[in-house]
């Protein structure tokens, strides 16, 4: 499996708020929450660090599950978040963009 | 009250800010009848931001302050500050100080329908009316919603919260 890299798309404004990110959207203007696993991943993406170790650093470290189980979950989660248009996936690098 | 429902508010009124102030451009929902005929409660407000020296009388610019959103029309300007008034209510605002301004309503989606927010020919008689009687806007709501059809109210909910796995739409 190739490796997935993934990066917080542009227009989006984030607030933490306890464990839970809320993010909005420019482009739609809608508002997202995201739970504690979930904004743990947006947190470390970084368009440079592959979702594999993400989800081994932060999900397999914190949680008792196994990798590929975490990893299936958090692909689920990635793909879900990209077709909101708040997250962007590629299996290359993502540069870092500004607003 | 429900302090963790308060908190979850705030953030989402300063998400809003925070869109406008760093792209430029937000959709929000309106509430209350202070805007009555212009607005109505459940439109949508499409606001862009603005150099508030720029605004003219008669635009309806969108204000932040003390975490609460303020749609209404400017009525006038008193050195930097903006003058607003709601169409449907009989006095002023305490007035907005340009850094609250965060950009002026430029299209009013009604039911999924665009409205242009500039002031029309029969407002003027509608909102001498309507700060003289509050039944009538208490009628006009009313009536608006019963003209609002199944579609409309699937439209509208359609804003509301739904659940995906690990992410809420708020």
């Amino acid at each position: 499996m190739n490796p997935i890299y993934i990066a917080r798309a542009p227009e989006v404004a984030a607030r933490m708020l306890g464990d839970e990110m809320m993010i909005m959207s420019a482009r739609t203007s809608e508002l997202f929450s995201l739970n504690a696993t979930a904004s743990a991943i947006w947190q470390a993406a970084d368009g440079r660090t592959p979702l594999a170790d993400i989800v081994e650093g932060t999900l397999c470290a914190g949680y008792e599950v196994t990798t590929e189980e975490a990893l299936r979950d958090a692909v689920e989660l990635v793909q879900n978040l990209s077709a909101h248009g708040i997250l962007q996936i590629s299996d290359q690098p993502i540069a870092e963009s500004t607003p | 009250m429900n302090l963790d429902m308060d908190c979850r508010d705030a953030v989402k009124r300063n998400l809003v800010a925070d869109v406008t102030r760093s792209y430029g451009r937000v959709r929000i929902m309106a509430h209350g009848t202070s805007m009555l005929p212009s607005v109505f409660p459940g439109d949508i407000l499409i606001a862009s931001r603005c150099i508030p020296a720029d605004l003219v009388p008669g635009q309806i610019v969108l204000c932040y302050r003390d975490q609460q959103f303020v749609a209404h029309r400017l009525v006038g300007k008193i050195e930097n500050h903006l003058v607003t008034r709601g169409d449907a209510v009989c006095g002023c605002d305490q007035p907005f100080r340009e850094d609250e301004v965060l950009g002026e309503v430029v299209l009013i989606l009604r039911d999924g329908y665009p409205v242009d927010p500039s002031p029309a020919w029969w407002h003027g008689a509608g909102r001498w009316t309507l700060r003289r009687s509050r039944m009538l806007g208490r009628v006009l709501v009313r009536l608006k919603r019963l003209q609002s059809s199944k579609a409309t109210r699937a439209w509208r909910s359609s804003w509301k919260q739904t659940q995906v796995a690990g992410l809420d739409r708020l």
